[in-house]
Formats: structure tokens, sequence, C-alpha cells
């Protein structure tokens, strides 16, 4: 049997070699539970992290007052009696068809009311050619089912534009005024305002439109309530049929002879947006946010901390590792007392200076930073393992050959080193995650994105706790704790297999 | 002899670097830095907490004098530089640019807190983690090695400032608002003034501090977390070490002269377990004066962790100087002290 293999036999066995030794690995990889475990909370985690603008639509920094601040989740009303039929945040589309509309008044004849289906809008042009005195009235009444408990806020909203050619004047009394009035109301119960306004002249909500609140002072004080009282508390009493009224007349008192008097008003309803006091999956914070969204963006940061940390490390603290060892002599001394200091310096007072310093710090730059200390352990190591390494016989028999020192060093002495890296870099994510939660709960975090450290802020200066507001509190430790366990459980899997030294006897 | 003294030399040396270099960043990341980079004075962002918006402008006269007296007008190199050098190698602080006491003053106030807060903690988290990691390595295979082992690395993740948030929540705030009723206090844990005894010689005169039950009842909690978010990296650390050691060949040896297990582990795997812990102490050591700023931010503990966080928040350089400098010195300090025990314990480590 001849011992010099083809050149396409040493590739197939070489092959084989590698398919054979993942299978052993993985095999007893999987035999370990606490690796399993590990694998399966980061394969969760990174799944939320890649889908997160799929299962959390909402913006979690910008996106506010989504429910009533505090709302706790919307599965609350499946478990709980007492949260049983708390309102879901509604939108009420106010579809122009469903409107039932009536025309009152001496001039209606002059009037002339056609609804824009594409724009949902109703169109009121008003041309009174004579001289005939009186009013014309619009009327449209818009009626939608309720089905839960007493509603905490409301808000409605509502496109319009009147374009009056002919304003009133009062010197001459005479001309065109507009007034405007909308109401809400259980259906056969008293009738709430909404908004009460006269125009002489042209106005216009199209741009932004006209939005009511239900605490807003104005409209307590158009109902005769002051602001201890809750407006919607009081309008929206339990399941049922509620109704929306508009209702605009024209005045018309007349004009010069042979000038014709023309009004045109646009109305667009919006929605009718009943705020939710129970909402999403993990509730709201104290601004009303998604705190699911929060979560799943949250566990996107914090993965990125993690990983690009531990590339940054890893792109420093080989070459420099392996040059020190390597090469030893003043070269070693020399970063090896660079690895000293820095490994010796108070970091998280100096990454705290440096961000304050930064003002308004970046995401990448807090990562930065945090790489640019948490190299050096990594770099010993890797500079330990070199000087064992070089001294083996297979790396004289290359240098022998003539290779260069860069070759050796990365063909031959990191592939040996490979299989202990990935402990190393699965211990400084988790380091790396919690440094960065812990400047965020310093308040030091990227401002334009959420990280869990932040809610944990958030939620401590917010009085979640006071609140009780626990689905505020407990996502982000329970994240942080778990995403660092599964690192670590990997890690430490991953070192009971290539480090035979520590295998369970 | 000569080697000895080369060696003790060499690290006096090493040592000293390591401060002059803290001091150095330092005096880049604060002074030079801000200029440099963002054109912004540290001077005026001082002078803007003390003054109106509007009388920045105004009041340029009083700016240049006030840096006249400051000496803040000379070059920062060399002139700036080496007064800063000097003033804090000869531990002149200055004083707060915030509450105008002496840094000494303010650090003195507030030392006593965290060291009553960390000493114990450091001492419970060395004593657990040694008897935890050394009991799982001689009890290896056994179902309590998998038990304390997997509650060391529960330990070894959660870091102090989220188990203090975790136990403000479960035993701080949930009684007071379901019950009513306080187990433990609420942040701030601002430790009470202790009594003090007064002991009168004669010749001299000095005061014991009373330890009070209300001053243990406001320390708990942060020590609990301080400690149970601690033992867990010092449990597995010396566990693998001993671990490491039993693999070693003169176990062997030992184990063929028929010495026992117990006598093994005590005579030969004890003193080769010794000097790596000696050298995390010594990193450990500087923490009990400086405290740790999360965890002091978390308890809000009037500490010097807290001190430093605010000083940083509020840009009162003379306490960043002075802290980090007093951390730099410290662990200088400790590092040569555990580096001499280890010359004299282990003869090998003098001639690397």
């Amino acid at each position: 049997m001849s011992f010099i293999f083809s050149r396409s036999e040493v590739a197939r066995r070489r092959r084989q070699l590698i398919i054979q030794s993942t299978k052993d690995f993985i095999r007893r990889y999987m035999k370990r539970k606490i690796g399993v475990f590990g694998l399966i909370v980061m394969i969760l985690f990174v799944g939320l992290a890649l889908s997160a603008p799929v299962i959390a639509p909402h913006d979690p920094v910008s996106d506010t007052y989504l429910a009533e601040p505090f709302a706790p989740p919307e599965w609350y009303s499946l478990i709980s009696r007492q949260y049983a039929n708390l309102p879901k945040t509604t939108f009420y589309g106010m579809d122009i068809g469903e409107w039932k509309v009536e025309s009152l008044g001496s001039l209606k004849e002059y009037a002339e009311v056609s609804k824009d289906m594409d724009e949902n809008a109703f169109i009121i042009r008003y041309l009174n050619p004579t001289d005939a005195e009186g009013n014309f009235t619009f009327m449209a009444e818009y009626t939608f089912e309720y089905p839960y408990e007493t509603l905490k806020t409301f808000i409605y909203r509502i496109r319009l534009q009147i374009q009056n050619f002919y304003e009133y004047d009062y010197i001459a009394n005479d001309g065109l005024e507009a007034k405007l009035t909308m109401y809400i109301s259980k259906v056969g119960k008293k009738q709430f305002i909404l908004y009460d306004s006269t125009f002489f002249g042209n106005i216009s909500y199209m741009e932004n439109p006209l939005t009511i609140y239900s605490t807003n002072v104005e409209v307590l004080q158009l109902n005769n309530l002051t602001t201890f009282d809750n407006l919607a508390e009081r309008v929206f009493r339990g399941p049922g049929r509620y109704r929306v009224t508009l209702a605009l007349t024209i005045n018309d008192y007349g004009g010069e002879p042979g000038r014709e008097r023309k009004m045109e008003v646009y109305l667009q309803p919006i929605n009718l947006e009943a705020k939710g006091m129970v909402y999403g999956l993990l509730g709201t914070d104290y601004l009303g946010r998604d705190v699911w969204s929060q979560f799943v963006w949250g566990s996107r940061v914090s993965l990125a901390v993690g990983i690009l940390v531990a590339i940054i490390v890893l792109f420093i603290a080989i070459p420099l590792g392996m040059i020190a060892g390597y090469k030893g002599g003043v070269t070693d001394r020399l970063l090896i007392s660079i690895f000293d200091i820095i490994y010796i310096l108070p970091v998280l007072p100096i990454i705290l200076l440096v961000t304050m310093m930064l003002r308004r710090p970046s995401l990448f730059a807090i990562i930065a930073l945090i790489a640019i200390f948490s190299w050096t352990g990594l770099a010993r190591q890797i500079r330990a393992w070199t000087l064992s390494l070089r001294e083996r016989p297979f790396v004289e028999s290359i240098k022998v050959i003539g290779a260069s020192d860069a070759y050796i060093m990365f063909r031959y002495i990191l592939p040996q080193m490979a299989p202990l890296l990935v402990y190393y870099i699965t211990v400084i994510i988790p380091g790396a995650i919690l440094t960065e939660a812990g400047i965020s709960l310093l308040g030091l975090g990227d401002p334009t994105t959420t990280s869990w450290g932040m809610m944990i802020q958030e939620a401590q200066a917010g009085a979640a706790i006071l609140k009780g507001a626990w689905w505020w509190v407990m996502p982000p430790i329970a994240g942080i704790i778990l995403l660092c366990m599964a690192f670590i459980f990997i890690g430490f899997t991953l070192d009971e297999i290539v480090n035979p030294r520590l295998r369970r006897r | 002899m000569t080697s000895l003294k080369y060696a003790l030399i060499k690290r006096a040396i090493d040592r000293i670097v390591i401060v002059v270099v803290t001091t150095i960043l330092l005096f880049l990341i604060m002074r030079v830095f801000p200029i440099m980079i963002f054109g912004e004075d540290p001077f005026l962002i001082y002078l803007q907490a003390q003054l109106n918006p509007g009388e920045i402008d105004a009041l340029q006269d009083i700016i240049n004098s006030f840096k006249e007296s400051y000496g803040l007008d000379d070059p920062l190199f060399p002139d700036q530089f080496i007064r800063y050098m000097i003033s804090l190698f000869t531990l002149n602080f200055g004083y707060s640019f915030l509450t105008r006491k002496y840094i000494i003053e303010e650090i003195m106030e507030r030392l006593p807190n965290t060291l009553a807060l960390n000493i114990p903690a450091l001492i419970l988290i060395t004593l657990i983690g040694l008897f935890l990691g050394w009991y799982s390595a001689s009890k290896r295979g056994k179902n309590i090695e998998t038990l304390i082992m997997s509650v060391s690395i529960w330990s070894y993740i959660m870091p102090g400032w989220l188990l203090g948030i975790l136990l403000i929540i479960a035993l701080a705030y949930l009684p007071k608002y379901l019950w009513d009723t306080t187990i433990f206090p609420l942040p701030p844990y601002t430790p009470p003034r202790l009594p003090v005894f007064e002991i009168n010689l004669g010749f001299i005169q000095f005061g014991i501090p009373i330890i009070t039950l209300e001053y243990l009842w406001v320390l708990s909690l942060p020590i609990i977390s301080i400690v149970v978010a601690g033992f867990g990296s010092w449990a597995y650390y010396i566990r693998q070490l001993t671990v490491s050691e039993l693999g070693q060949d003169y176990i062997l040896t030992a184990k063929a002269k028929g010495l026992n297990e117990q006598e093994i582990m005590r005579k030969h795997v004890f003193i080769n377990v010794v000097p790596p812990v000696l050298t995390s102490l010594a990193f450990a050591i500087p923490g009990v004066f400086t405290g740790g700023i999360l965890v002091e931010t978390v308890f809000s503990y009037y500490g010097m962790g807290l001190y430093l966080w605010d000083a940083i928040l509020q840009n009162d350089y003379p306490a960043i100087q002075a802290i980090i400098f007093i951390y730099a010195v410290l662990i200088s300090i400790s590092l040569y002290v555990a580096d001499l025990i280890l010359i004299i314990l282990d003869p090998r480590v003098r001639l690397r």
C-alpha cells in the first residue's frame, strides 16, 4: 500500500476528516444541556433582532401615545376579570358612505351636498344668487359599535376647510357665517359637545387636521365640566352604539343686490380614536410607547454591541497578541506593557468620561469605546498560546522551508488557536453587552435608539415600579440576563469540548 | 540576590508607569481633547454652569481675568501639564468646582460609607468564592459540583447593579406597595451617622463609631447584591485553577507515593493555587476604596462611586482627577505588594 496519495485523494480525505470532526463536535455539543439551552436562547434572540421591522412595527423612541400611559398588556384581559373588557386602541374609520346625511333650513335649495368617496369627504357648496335671508343646516350622523368598558381618552380628528366668498360684515350686517358644531353621544343618551365654533371668514384645517382631545380644557368647558372630570368616561359608558354628529349651519344675512353669496365647505372626517387601556404584547411605558417594540429593537442593540465588540476585539487582539508572542524581545516588552496599562485602567469611569465629552454619542462610538478597553485580556491569552506554539516542531519545520513570519503566524499558528478563541469570544460578548447596558442605565446611551439599559433607566425614572408596571421593567432585565447567560453557556460548553483538561471526569 | 533586587525595581518602574500613563490620559481626555477636537474650552463649560447664558459673551474681561488667576491662559504644554502633574503627585487635589469644598474633605465624607459597603462585601466574596471553588473541585464529578457550578455561573453573569435593581423591586418596593410593610429601605440608601463612643485615656483621645442595627439594615441590600453577584467568578476561577493543577504530573507523583486525596489537595495543590488568587485579590482591593459607579447609582448610595458619577455628569474636573488618580495609585500599590508576596512565595517568579 502506497503512502503517497494523489492530490484529489488528499483533498477527499481532508474533506472527510473535516466532516467527521464536525459531526463529532455537534454530537458532543448536543449532549450538554446548558449548551443546548444557550444555543436555543441565542437563536431566539437573533431571530427577534432580525425580524424586528416585521414583528415590532412601532418606532421604539418616537411613536408615543399609542395607548394610555402604563397600559398593561392586552393578554391581561384573558386572564383577569378585572381587565376583561378594558378598551383596546381602536380607530373608527368613519367611512363617508355610512354617514346619515340630512339638509334642513329655509335656504336648503341653494345648497348642494356631495360626497367625495375617494377623499372620504363631504363637499358642501352654497350659492345664493337671490336676496333671500335665512339659514341652511347640514346634519351628518355616524353611528358605530363600541364593545368595551369605560374609556379614559378619545381623540377625534377631522380635516375641514371653509371658503367664504362673501364674508359676514358686522357693520352692514350682511354676508355669510358658518357655525360648525360636533357632538358625541351614546345613542339615546345625553349629547356632549366636541366642537362649537362660528366662522365669519375662511378657515383651513387641511394640512394639520383639527384634533380634539377629550381631555382638552376647552372641550371640557363646552360641556360645563371641570378639569377633574373625565369627558371620555362620561361619554363611553360600557358597550353599545355611539354616535358622532356633525352640524354645519350657514346663516345668510342677505347682501348687496346683484352680488351672489357663495360658500364652499369641505369636511373630511378622519377617525375617532379610542385610546386603549390595554395594549400590545407588553403594554406601554410612561409615554404610551409600545414596550414590546422597545424590547425587540433593544435586542438588536444588545446583539449588535456584543457581536461588533467581539469582532473589533478579534481584529486588534489577534495580530498584536501573536506578534508579541512570536517576535519576543523588545516588541514583546512594549506590547505587554501596553496590555497591562489598558487592563489596569479604570474602564467604566473613562468610558463615561469620554461619552460625556462626546455629548451625544452614537451607538458606534460606544461600541468602539467598549472594544478599545476590552481587548487586552484576549491579547495576553493569545500571546501565551503563541509562545507555547512557536516552540512546536511543526513551526520549526516550516521555518526551515523559508516561510515568512506573517505566513507562519496566520497560516499555521492561528488555526491551532481557533478552537480556543471561540470560548473567549463568547465570554467577551456578554461583558460588552453588560457594559453597554450599564452606560445606558446611567443615561448616556445613544438617544436615537432604545436599548435594554435605557429601558431600565427610563422605567426607574418613570416610576414604573410605583405604578406596578412590571411589563416595563422586567423584560429588559430578563433580556439582558438571558442573552448573557446564553453566550456564557455556549462559551463554557465549547470550552469543555475543546479544552479536554476541564472535561468532567 | 541581585536578581531579586532587579525584579523588584523593574516591577516598581512598571507600576509607576501605570500611574503616570493614567494621569496623562486624564489630562488628554479632560483638557486637551475638548479643545483640539471640539473646539470647546472646558473652562467655559464650567463657567456656563455658573453664569446666565447671555453673560458669557458680555463678561469677556472677567473671563480673561479669571483665566489668568487660574493660570488657564498659559499654554497647555508644558506649563499647565507640569502644574497638573506636580499638584496630583503632591496629592494637592484642589477644591470642587461645585461645592467649593476641598476634594479631600468631600472624599473623606464619603469614603467611610464606601468602605463600610465594600470591605465586608470583598471579605464575603473571597471567603464564599474560595470555599465553594475549593469544595466543588474536591467533589469533582458529583452532583454537588454541578449545582455549585451552575449557581456560580449564574452569579458570574449577573452584574451587581442588575441584581440590585431586582432586589430593590422585590424586597423594598413590592412589600411597601402590596402590603404597606417595610422590609428593606427604599433608595436612597444613605447610611445613617453612627454614634461615636468617645474614649479618653488622658494622653490620647479617640472615638470608635458604634455599628447600629439600623446601619446594618441599610447596608444589607447593597452588600447582598454585591456579594451574590461577585462570588461566582471567584468560585469558578478557583475551581478551574484547582482542577487544572490536579491534572499536573506532580499530582500523579504524589498519588504514586501513596498520599491520599485530602493531603494532596492541602499540601500540593493549595500552594499552587494561592498566587493567582492573590493577584486577583490585588486587582479587587482598589475597588474597595473607589466603589462601584453602577451599584452605588442604583442604590443612590452616598459613596465614592456616586460621587465620581456626579462629578463626571457635572464636569467637576478636580473630583474626577482626584478619584481616578487615587484609583491608579492604589492599584499600582496593591499589585506591587502582590508581586512582592509572590516573589517571596514563589522563587520562579524572580527569574521571569
